[in-house]
């Protein structure tokens, strides 16, 4: 069954956000179901980020309790890396996943930790743009699809360093059709890879296969300067960029097989972050409403 | 070169300033060591060189957590050397750009390093060696996949893949723990303890042994170490062997027949004796 026949099975999500291992306990950061129940439009589901290493917190604890839906949103597993997929860790994942019941399994397709799977060996890093490593991501995809029985979708990771002769947008591209999958599209990720290369931040989009964009993450982020050399920190601040607005608007018009949009701000108060999800839920909205017009 | 080998190389630049510049003075001498193409090598130099210094914590935060990996050895060096420049040196050592690029355990790698000539103390201390053991044996334990399910032997005994046998200076044990005790009882936490210039508990000198077995618990996430009975320590440091030869063992440290027997069931009823596993284990053991 190829990915267009298989996504017919997916849930409509909507808007929801991100929260991983504690997240909930930084001071003042908003609390998921109480927004859930005073606000279901804005946080409709919960996207999971999971260490197996870690297990689940209280807060997804309660939320799956409650039966609200999620998706698993991985935090360590290196998928262009075949050893990193083992029978411990797939046992792990099925585990958990039993007990999120997530709509699909989602993550950076970039390198989560060095070396095995071990404490101090975590970071997160884009992978190398080539064609090689593209053929690598895709297996690693199609692996854990076929041993967890969940779809899986790629994120574009991100980064400060990009090495390799593809430009990040057409080595997706290349992931999502060897895998037959879809993407999970990071705007502030884009928008820090765009600036990096000295383009606007659409570029590339116009070839980018958007029909297979099923989940799109906003995320705020801050400008910082080393030595001269100017950089974003994808820090989930308060601030959305506006080249990562200009992104989101683009891709939410155009992205047919949209299921769910993260806002990942799960270190922030909601009263800060309310504007933020007043505009994402009123995108995407008018995108629903257009494509059904459509 | 694939595109792995290649960005192990980027995590090192990302750990040792030292390198990058190195990398980008003279690629050639730098790089000699490394099988990557003309074209990969561009990749490296067109970075910006300053996009690999962007987060220089980044090395704190993994000493950090090796620190609280070997809290008593790590105090030691710091007691010898009166600094911690020893410690990020780390950073810069074959150990940690092997450990990078052969895909290593950072805490094997890290317990090599403190093995190292350099980080010996000045004069000679036995108990600096065998305490660098023990927390090497602690981590190795906290990193092994326990309860695997695979084909086993049906007459080799194995010490239990829980359990790790020592045999050190007598009082190594009594002494670490004291050393433990103090940082684990400080205020500002056992990291910033391991750090401080403080003095320590020495080993009082002596020519007696003594077996350590550490066993880790999975329910809480935990070791016990243990001063073993000399017959008992012996006895376990025997294994691998098969049912008889353990039986002959209990048998010349004094158990009678039924005695041994009894021994050998009791230890593997205890879990601290296992079927040794036929199949090899994965990678990531």
């Amino acid at each position: 069954m190829d990915f267009f026949t298989r996504l017919s099975a997916l849930p409509m999500l909507g808007l929801g956000v991100s929260t991983e291992y504690g997240a909930i306990d930084s001071p003042g950061a908003l609390d998921p179901l109480r927004i859930h129940a005073q606000y279901p439009d804005y946080v409709a589901f919960l996207e999971v980020g999971v260490e197996v290493s870690r297990g689940l917190d209280q807060l997804a604890g309660q939320w799956v309790q409650q039966g609200l839906p999620t998706t698993y949103h991985f935090l360590d597993v290196n998928l262009d890396e075949p050893e990193d997929l083992d029978q411990h860790w797939l046992a792990a994942v099925r585990a958990i996943a039993t007990r999120l019941k997530p709509a699909w399994l989602c993550g950076d397709a970039g390198l989560w930790h060095f070396g095995r799977r071990e404490r101090g060996h975590m970071l997160l890093l884009p992978p190398i743009l080539t064609a090689a490593s593209a053929q690598a991501q895709a297996g690693g995809i199609v692996q854990l699809r076929e041993a967890t029985g969940y779809e899986v979708f790629p994120e574009n990771p991100p980064g400060q360093l990009f090495l390799g002769d593809m430009p990040l947008l057409e080595y997706f591209a290349q992931v999502l059709e060897q895998a037959d999958t879809g993407m999970l599209l990071d705007c502030a990720h884009l928008a820090m890879y765009q600036r990096l290369q000295g383009h606007p931040p659409l570029h590339g989009l116009d070839n980018f296969p958007l029909d297979r964009v099923v989940e799109i993450h906003v995320a705020g982020g801050t400008l910082r300067e080393h030595e001269g050399f100017a950089w974003i920190d994808d820090d989930h601040s308060r601030h959305v960029l506006q080249d990562t607005w200009t992104i989101f608007t683009h891709v939410v018009e155009r992205a047919p097989q949209l299921r769910a949009v993260v806002f990942e701000c799960e270190r922030q108060a909601f009263e800060v972050m309310r504007p933020g999800f007043r505009r994402l839920h009123r995108s995407l909205t008018q995108a629903r409403r257009g494509a059904q017009r459509a | 070169m694939s595109a792995l080998q290649l960005q192990r190389i980027v995590v090192r630049m990302l750990y040792d300033p030292a390198f990058v510049a190195q990398v980008f003075a003279d690629p050639e001498a730098a790089l000699q060591y490394e099988e990557l193409t003309a074209q990969e090598r561009s990749w490296l130099l067109a970075t910006d060189q300053r996009s690999y210094m962007l987060d220089p914590l980044r090395p704190t935060r993994t000493l950090t957590a090796l620190i609280e990996e070997f809290p008593v050895a790590v105090h030691q060096v710091v007691q010898c050397n009166s600094s911690h420049a020893h410690l990020h040196a780390f950073f810069r050592s074959a150990s940690f750009h092997r450990c990078i690029q052969q895909r290593g355990s950072l805490a094997e790698a890290f317990s090599m390093y403190l093995l190292s000539e350099d980080l010996q103390p000045r004069p000679a201390d036995p108990l600096f060696t065998q305490v660098v053991q023990l927390e090497t044996a602690l981590a190795q334990l906290r990193r092994r996949p326990h309860g695997r399910t695979s084909t086993v032997s049906q007459d080799i005994l194995t010490l239990a893949s829980t359990a790790v046998l020592l045999h050190t200076t007598a009082g190594v044990l009594t002494c670490y723990h004291a050393n433990l005790d103090r940082l684990q009882n400080d205020p500002d936490g056992l990291v910033a303890a391991a750090l401080k210039i403080t003095g320590m508990h020495t080993l009082q000198e002596t020519a007696a042994h003594e077996w350590l077995l550490a066993v880790w618990h999975a329910e809480t996430e935990s070791a016990t170490l243990e001063v073993l009975p000399a017959a008992l320590g012996s006895l376990l440091a025997t294994a691998p062997a098969t049912r008889q030869v353990l039986r002959n063992t209990a048998r010349s440290l004094g158990a009678d027949v039924e005695e041994a027997e009894d021994i050998i069931a009791g230890l593997l009823a205890d879990g601290l004796l296992a079927y040794a596993e036929l199949a090899p284990r994965s990678s990531c053991d």
